[in-house]
């Protein structure tokens, strides 16, 4: 891959030749003079993390502070029944100057560079999973990760349909509101190269137009993606103009179609035909649009290569038109998927069933000792480290990428909330004591270089396998938090709380869900 | 956990909330369900079936072509030209299948893919055809031109408004006069057209559906494409009815097409494609090559020994031997197979269940799963699916010795996993046994006599979820041989191809029209081709009326 070619000035060069001449205003999201409107990545993995190698004490550390894996062996519950809320409030600054590069956990060490811009969690849990009653436990918990919230409905045994918008879409919807033409880059890198969805239970949702939800497909192919936003300009013809005319001309009578059929049509079928209009009115403006001479490096042939270098060689490719599209202003909401790295990627064997072998068998209920020492399936945990690590050093790559880029009031990534998720807090349906980390946002109002740990003090919603009465913060507040930065007018995402009996406890239970996450702006 | 759902759902059903992000779940979520005979639950997803479940006419939802459908649309359209591939996103399974109707919506992506492709198609193909063309490159030859196109594009014959709305690409605009170009336009057009992209039923005017709505039916469910121009020809002379239909149903089924898309939907239904992610351990006989083939194998036992004429429902369950070559024979033991793969009669091999193809989708990489043996027996075989696991389930491996530290079978570490204590026995007592059934067979379905040196147990008994009726089995062969004189199997097939063949539909919903087919399936020779026949002619399928 080569190195990244972006620069302020490529930035902004309107491609004049592409325009056929129009003389049109430059794209929504170009820098403007008074401040840059925020960006949004999310950046997902399945599979769950390892809190082992994810949680920190750092050498100043307060006693009282207590030691995660004590923590988190409490909020799972599988040891001596507990009914004592854990209520430790603690952060520490990434940039105090008594932290010491050996205090880094393994995964945040990979981020020392980007602390400034970096944003830890530990405490928080998904509780919507606990009265999310479809789908498996992957699903539920994909779900709440996703979108914040449970699901609508379950279909074909263990799946589940989401009831809310994934993030991605809630921020894409809310930047609609005043350039109705943004869209997002939806990408899922695998060796394959296939468009698609991002596995059995990773999705996306976008509204469908019918009152529902639809799973939104992503792409696999960085080359049509560059070829779609990124190409292309140096091949102009002199009968450009006279092709422009012919595609309006053609988006034209399309609308037509789709209007009169819609209106022989009723129901969901008219609601279908309607939208799949709209989208093609949508697409025919954003034809029209001059395109930005926007540079970003051609992607990499991967022919010969390896497996683990050429899912490499594409993650680095559309994690640079990312940055080259936010930095240009051709889009300003991006998911990108860490689903399907080949196991041979971070050292394991091509024929690693990670699935099974590693991450179902890598729970740290049973074998974290009080000082985070590991036991039982330590194999199965380091190939789960591996794997984070792996994650860790393509994700810090782009972060350094938005961070190197500059826009007036700092740097792309400072204008940029990067939520970096796992849909479990660990390799077996774990819910409770999840790590999220987020990036950048500084000019959003996010207080970011911090680590934040979180109380356990909320009665626990699920009712099997957990014997202790509390659990942690809802993790959608901290979505809530996110929203807000990026300019969404919200409380809560799914419910202002959740009041019922505590099946378990069979005592009343109250949740608050609503309102931000504390101490985060 | 009801009263926590119960607030929840009283939240988001609270009109007028501020500051949320609520959306309200589909209309009809709560829609009224019913059974057939056999036991299986009706649910028809919000808007479709309500009709049907009453056994009442109902509408058909409209379709989008799915990925396949639309690959080889384009593929048959364009048979004459060499078609460079096109890039489309795939559509998500959804009621087994990835052409429901529930899961075809339109995305940003995919309607930029149809918008792209078309532009490549027509770019790549519109001067090879003018230059096919032996007319004078005028208007009237034009008109010709789209007018025949376009009656393949639509898959019915255009109007005159249509036709003189392609035309005018020639008559005027940046078109005008430039046959190439007007014909790349006119193609541009043809393949994002709501008539191309999407398969409308808007009737013959009688409240029946056409003809050519009829033909586009029957090639979408037996071929999974376009209908040829054969039947075309059908539609347009009215022989899509009576004797006439059924001679077109047997000459599509002895088609190479029917093969391609019957398999496609075979493929979704066994969920086939899941084998291309297995990986199995060392010393096992596993590759890439391997795996295709005993995709291909399985493929063939479902082909020719199930749904072609000769066929029969009873060998889905029971017909003694699979397709072996010298590749995968050892996994067969069988030592003699020639390089193409071939039938062997194999009394250890007893229908799909003991396909390596099967069981080593339901495997881990060093041992079987009973668990995922019996999800999948009860779910697409059964149509009984077991709830998904709670929250917090343990999903780890089972042990492989007990507290004494003695070494225990893949079966007994099962039965640790999920034995009583640990709460999940409610649901894996009617789920393990269908897989204790086949512990004859390992990791990549190869038969064994001994489980870490000691004896197999192969019996097992169990009522399922719904099902009615006790199994108690000792061994692959006797389970199969219950199953395959259930009716409850044949349900659960005519279940399957009633789904796949009307996309989700009314039909999919209607008990009446499944209690009809079931009789059918019930016949002890009935074979896979006389479900599909019988869904094929069945007057809601191939002579519906249109429901507004």
């Amino acid at each position: 891959m080569s190195k990244l070619r972006l620069n302020r000035r490529t930035f902004l060069k309107l491609g004049a030749a592409a325009t056929g001449g129009l003389a049109l205003s430059g794209p929504a999201g170009l820098v403007e003079a008074q401040g840059t409107p925020p960006r949004f990545l999310m950046i997902y993995a399945g599979g769950g993390w390892t809190p082992r190698a994810t949680f920190m004490r750092p050498s100043f550390a307060d006693p009282s502070w207590g030691h995660w894996a004590d923590i988190l062996r409490i909020a799972r519950g599988n040891g001596t029944p507990n009914t004592t809320p854990e209520t430790s409030e603690f952060e520490f600054d990434f940039t105090d100057a008594r932290l010491a590069r050996g205090d880094m956990s393994r995964v945040l060490d990979v981020f020392w560079d980007q602390r400034s811009k970096l944003l830890a969690f530990e405490g928080l849990a998904m509780l919507s999973t606990g009265w999310d009653q479809f789908g498996d436990g992957h699903a539920r918990n994909h779900l709440a990760t996703m979108t914040g919230g449970p699901s609508a409905y379950e279909y074909d045994g263990v799946k589940s349909h989401a009831a809310y918008r994934s993030l991605d879409q809630v921020v894409l919807d809310h930047f609609k509101q005043t350039d109705p033409l943004a869209f997002s880059f939806d990408f899922n890198p695998n060796v394959a190269r296939r468009s698609g969805t991002s596995g059995f239970h990773y999705f996306l949702y976008a509204n469908d137009g019918m009152g529902g939800l639809a799973r939104l497909p992503t792409e696999g192919d960085p080359n049509a993606v560059f070829a779609r936003h990124f190409g292309g300009l140096d091949d102009m013809t002199a009968d450009l103009e006279r092709r422009r005319m012919a595609e309006r001309e053609v988006f034209r009578r399309l609308q037509s179609q789709y209007r009169d059929l819609a209106g022989r049509m009723s129901g969901f079928d008219r609601m279908r035909l309607e939208t799949h209009r709209a989208l093609l009115d949508e697409l025919d403006q954003r034809l029209a649009r001059p395109r930005v001479a926007c540079e970003a490096p051609s992607v990499a042939d991967v022919t010969g290569l390896d497996r683990a270098s050429a899912y490499e060689s594409d993650w680095n490719a559309f994690a640079d038109m990312i940055a080259a599209g936010f930095g240009c202003g051709i889009t300003r909401v991006a998911s990108l998927s860490l689903n399907a790295i080949p196991p041979e990627a971070y050292g394991l064997a091509a024929d690693t069933d990670i699935h099974h072998d590693y991450e179902h068998n890598s729970d740290p209920t049973s074998y974290y000792g009080p000082e985070g020492d590991a036991g039982g399936n330590v194999a199965a945990e380091e190939g789960m480290i591996q794997r984070q690590l792996f994650q860790a050093r393509l994700v810090q790559r782009l972060i350094s990428r938005l961070d190197q880029l500059p826009e007036a009031d700092g740097s792309v990534l400072d204008n940029t909330v990067v939520l970096y998720v796992s849909e479990l807090a660990n390799g077996n349906h774990g819910s409770e004591y999840c790590p999220f980390l987020v990036f950048g946002g500084a000019n959003t109002g996010l207080r970011t270089g911090r680590y934040l740990k979180y109380p356990q003090d909320n009665p626990n919603p699920w009712n099997r396998n957990y014997r202790n009465e509390h659990t942690g913060t809802p993790h959608s507040r901290l979505y809530v938090s996110l929203l807000r930065a990026l300019g969404l007018d919200i409380d809560y995402i799914h419910a202002p709380s959740i009041d019922g009996v505590v099946p378990h406890l069979g005592t009343s239970g109250t949740i608050d869900m609503s309102g931000p996450l504390a101490r985060l702006t | 956990m009801r009263g926590l759902s119960l607030a929840l759902a009283l939240a988001a059903l609270a009109p007028g909330c501020q500051g949320t992000l609520e959306v309200p779940l589909r209309p009809g979520a709560n829609t009224p369900s019913s059974s057939t005979g056999s036991g299986i639950r009706l649910t028809p997803p919000a808007g479709v079936g309500e009709r049907a479940l009453a056994c009442e006419a109902d509408h058909a939802p409209l379709r989008r072509l799915n990925h396949a459908e639309y690959q080889r649309t384009i593929r048959d359209l364009f048979r004459d030209y060499t078609v460079p591939p096109v890039q489309i996103a795939p559509d998500a399974r959804r009621g087994g299948f990835t052409n429901n109707f529930e899961a075809l919506n339109p995305s940003t992506l995919l309607v930029t893919q149809h918008q792209e492709n078309a532009t490549m198609l027509a770019g790549t193909l519109a001067q090879p055809i003018t230059d096919a063309q032996t007319c004078g490159l005028d208007e009237a030859c034009f008109r010709q031109l789209v007018t025949d196109l376009g009656a393949r594009a639509y898959r019915r014959p255009l109007t005159t408004e249509e036709v003189d709305e392609y035309t005018s690409f020639f008559a005027a605009g940046p078109g005008q006069g430039d046959f190439a170009f007007a014909l790349e336009m006119a193609l541009t057009t043809f393949l994002q057209s709501p008539h191309f992209i999407y398969r409308p039923e808007l009737g013959a005017g009688d409240g029946k559906l056409s003809q050519h709505e009829i033909a586009s039916r029957l090639s979408y469910f037996l071929w999974g494409t376009m209908p040829d121009d054969a039947l075309f020809a059908a539609a347009a002379a009215g022989d899509l009815r009576g004797p006439g239909l059924e001679a077109e149903i047997d000459r599509m089924l002895a088609d190479g097409r029917a093969r391609e898309g019957l398999l496609t939907a075979t493929s979704e239904w066994l969920e086939l494609d899941r084998l291309e992610t297995r990986l199995k351990g060392e010393g096992y006989l596993w590759s890439p090559e391997i795996r295709d083939e005993l995709r291909e194998s399985v493929e063939r036992f479902m082909w020719e020994r199930v749904i072609s004429e000769g066929g029969s429902l009873e060998a889905l369950m029971t017909a003694r031997g699979a397709y072996v070559s010298s590749r995968i024979g050892p996994i067969f033991g069988v030592t003699d197979a020639g390089d193409e793969l071939e039938w062997r009669e194999l009394d250890d091999r007893h229908g799909l269940l003991t396909q390596p193809a099967i069981l080593a989708t339901h495997a881990h990489g060093t041992y079987g799963s009973p668990v995922l043996r019996g999800v999948f027996i009860l779910t697409e075989v059964l149509c009984d699916p077991p709830q998904p696991p709670p929250p917090g389930a343990s999903m780890g491996e089972p042990p492989t010795e007990d507290d004494t530290g003695s070494v225990i079978t893949n079966r007994r570490g099962y039965e640790l996993l999920t034995q009583s204590a640990s709460g999940c026995a409610s649901c894996h007592d009617q789920i393990n046994p269908f897989g204790f059934a086949l512990e004859g067979y390992d990791t990549v379905g190869a038969v064994r006599t001994t489980d870490q040196g000691q004896p197999i147990d192969t019996t097992g008994s169990t009522v399922g979820f719904t099902l009615g009726e006790r199994f108690a089995f000792d061994g692959a062969e006797d389970l199969a041989t219950q199953l395959g004189q259930s009716s409850r199997v044949r349900a659960c097939v005519v279940d399957r191809w009633v789904r796949y063949a009307t996309g989700g539909g009314a039909l999919a919903y209607d008990p009446c029209v499944r209690e009809e087919i079931e009789e059918i399936a019930s016949r002890p020779d009935a074979t896979l081709r006389d479900i599909v026949v019988a869904i094929a002619l069945h007057p809601k399928f191939a002579d519906a009326e249109i429901v507004e």
